[in-house]
């Protein structure tokens, strides 16, 4: 009965440490648990079939050419605490498959009262594409905001001249200057359009986007309905109209800035 | 009898202290905080940003409790950071903070470059309290936070969130090669102006003229349909920053109109009010019908209309003078109507060739 006694409390703590880690460059596999006194007992060229119980912790289970059995608990990288946001550009429509590099710019070119600059491949400007993954629980937003807020773009040498930013269509002739969503997709989870970019006509070269108006404070631009999303691809139209009184400057520029927050 | 009772003591012991060595450390495990996210103002490499960083508490955070925020990935938090550059809200209200924890102020310590470590004063932190952590720029409850955090390199970043309160968690933050997109673009310069004659508004082409007729001491010859002379009509546009200023000179300064035939005989141009013979010659710009340009000085005040015989004209020179403007800004279809007026004295010598010539100059600022 004393011996009794003592093997009880010693099968209780003796796997907690005597377990080993087994790691890849891929996974882990954490405190491998051990099935009970049993042995491998039939096998083939391709596969080894092991009998319910096995002594030796963490040891080699049934082998064969191509495979190597071993017990314990599949541990992967911690994925829950990832989230992956990505900026390109590009005038094609494929911001699907375009990877571009740091620094980002979109060149509108020259903008006349006859002819509205918008992004695509005809007039040669770039869209913005966003990248965005995350297994965040509840999922992640990204914001948007510029330097010059309804300004929108400001002369750099005359910075009280601007191409003001508003809610509102681009056309010939009118002043305006704003972001839209052509499209949205993901491979898992939902990438979706947010406030004032939600639902708006848009399309690329189109020059009759309906843009929405930028500001200082972030503002939602995508989302993710809460929950996570893998393969997340976003793309936005730069869109820019002029009128007769947008005062001439080669120097317009703004800053947009675009910020992907997960809540986990 | 008695060493079966002792056994059964020992093993009984035995057993219920494995149980208890098993479930301790489960009811020890912090309970994981929700809705955990670290909002930044920038998400560029090696940029400083401002955080924001909100979650909820299961446990709530007991008094004298500490709360351990600790970032990674080279993030690096400014070495003179302190609690004046930091905000703390408990369901939305801000608490005090200080270097130490006293009576109910927190204290907040930077612990190293990658750890910030708060320590509760007094007043417990509820169970299911959102609590809200701004850091930089961004913190103004008791100051304006002047010190940021400089982001780390490009990849996923996280912050551990910890301490003896109990609940612990871990947010992921993107940190990118760029988080800005630079837009440019270009206007280019603009800027038309045109000239028309006639009794009525209307387009003309050249040559422009305007032909006073024959001048009586009795009458005053003035643009319009009474005496059948031509107003000379000027439009602009123009996309100049600092817009459009027209000038108009003539050629014989203030002998106004001269004889071809006899040079020494004129019409002067003085400034003036139009009278019945009063020798006088002279512009004037019509207030009806002005549409985006302003009547410069010394045009501006003047009593003009068409029709009019006491118009108040001003002296023409050969260096020329202001006339018309778009204050100072662009300019669409801009509109002005002038007139010309011309009125002779008793003295003025009879010849049939007086003229003069004047001359339209539109400038814009770019």
């Amino acid at each position: 009965m004393r011996r009794l006694a003592f093997l009880i409390p010693v099968l209780l703590f003796a796997f907690s440490t005597l377990a080993f880690d087994m790691t890849s460059t891929s996974f882990i596999v954490r405190d491998p648990i051990i099935g009970t006194f049993g042995e491998e007992w039939s096998t083939s060229t391709n596969y080894g079939l092991i009998s319910a119980g096995h002594t030796t912790l963490s040891d080699i289970g049934g082998t064969s050419t191509n495979f190597q059995i071993r017990y314990g608990f599949l541990y992967w990288e911690e994925s829950a605490s990832l989230i992956t946001f990505d900026i390109d550009t590009t005038a094609a429509d494929t911001c699907g498959v375009t990877e571009s590099a740091a620094p980002y710019t979109v060149s509108l070119g020259t903008i006349t009262t006859t002819d509205t600059r918008v992004s695509g491949a005809t007039d040669s400007v770039n869209h913005i594409c966003v990248d965005l993954e995350t297994r965040a629980a509840g999922g992640a937003v990204v914001t948007v905001a510029n330097a010059n807020g309804a300004n929108g773009l400001a002369s750099a040498s005359v910075p009280a001249d601007d191409i003001d930013s508003a809610d509102s269509a681009v056309a010939d002739g009118t002043e305006m200057y704003g972001l839209c969503i052509v499209s949205t997709s993901a491979t898992t989870g939902t990438l979706d359009d947010e406030g004032e970019y939600n639902a708006d006509t848009c399309a690329a070269n189109s020059e009759t986007n309906d843009t929405g108006s930028l500001s200082t404070s972030p503002e939602n631009i995508f989302d993710t309905n809460g929950l996570p999303v893998i393969g997340g691809r976003g793309q936005i139209s730069v869109n820019v109209s002029i009128s007769s009184t947008t005062p001439a400057h080669n120097d317009y520029a703004d800053a947009i800035t675009f910020i992907a927050t997960g809540t986990f | 009898m008695k060493s079966k009772k002792q056994l059964f003591r020992f093993v009984s012991g035995i057993t219920i202290l494995s149980l208890l060595i098993l479930v301790a450390p489960q009811a020890a495990m912090a309970a994981s905080v929700t809705a955990f996210k670290d909002t930044l103002s920038r998400e560029k490499a090696s940029t400083l940003a401002n955080h924001t960083i909100t979650f909820t508490t299961p446990t709530g955070i007991a008094a004298s409790a500490t709360l351990i925020l600790t970032f990674d990935n080279s993030t690096s938090i400014a070495a003179a950071l302190d609690f004046t550059d930091i905000d703390l809200a408990d369901d939305g209200v801000d608490v005090t903070l200080a270097a130490a924890p006293s009576g109910t102020t927190w204290g907040v310590v930077r612990t190293s470059a990658t750890v910030i470590t708060f320590t509760n004063g007094s007043a417990a932190v509820a169970a299911t309290s959102v609590v809200t952590i701004e850091i930089g720029t961004n913190a103004t409850s008791q100051s304006t936070g002047v010190r940021q955090i400089t982001n780390g390199t490009a990849g996923t970043t996280t912050l551990v969130l910890s301490g003896t309160f109990g609940d612990t968690g871990t947010a992921a933050m993107s940190i990118n090669d760029d988080d800005r997109v630079s837009i440019t673009a270009t206007v280019s310069q603009s800027i038309t102006f045109d000239l028309d004659t006639g009794v009525a508004d209307g387009e003309t082409t050249t040559p422009y003229s305007v032909a006073l007729g024959t001048i009586g001491t009795g009458d005053v010859e003035v643009s319009g349909t009474t005496d059948s002379v031509n107003m000379i009509i000027a439009e602009g546009d123009t996309n100049a920053s600092g817009g459009m200023v027209v000038t108009v000179s003539d050629t014989n300064g203030a002998n106004g109109m001269v004889s071809t035939s006899v040079p020494a005989d004129n019409i002067v141009s003085t400034t003036g009010t139009m009278a019945a013979g009063t020798e006088n010659y002279g512009l004037c710009v019509i207030t009806v019908g002005l549409v985006g340009f302003t009547i410069a000085a010394p045009y501006s005040g003047n009593t003009c209309a068409t029709n009019s015989n006491t118009n108040v004209i001003d002296a023409l020179t050969t260096a020329g003078e202001n006339i018309l403007n778009s204050g100072g800004a662009p300019v669409s279809a801009g509109h002005a109507e002038i007139a010309v007026n011309g009125a002779v004295a008793g003295t003025t010598q009879a010849h049939s060739d007086y003229t003069d010539t004047l001359t339209f100059i539109a400038t814009g600022t770019f």
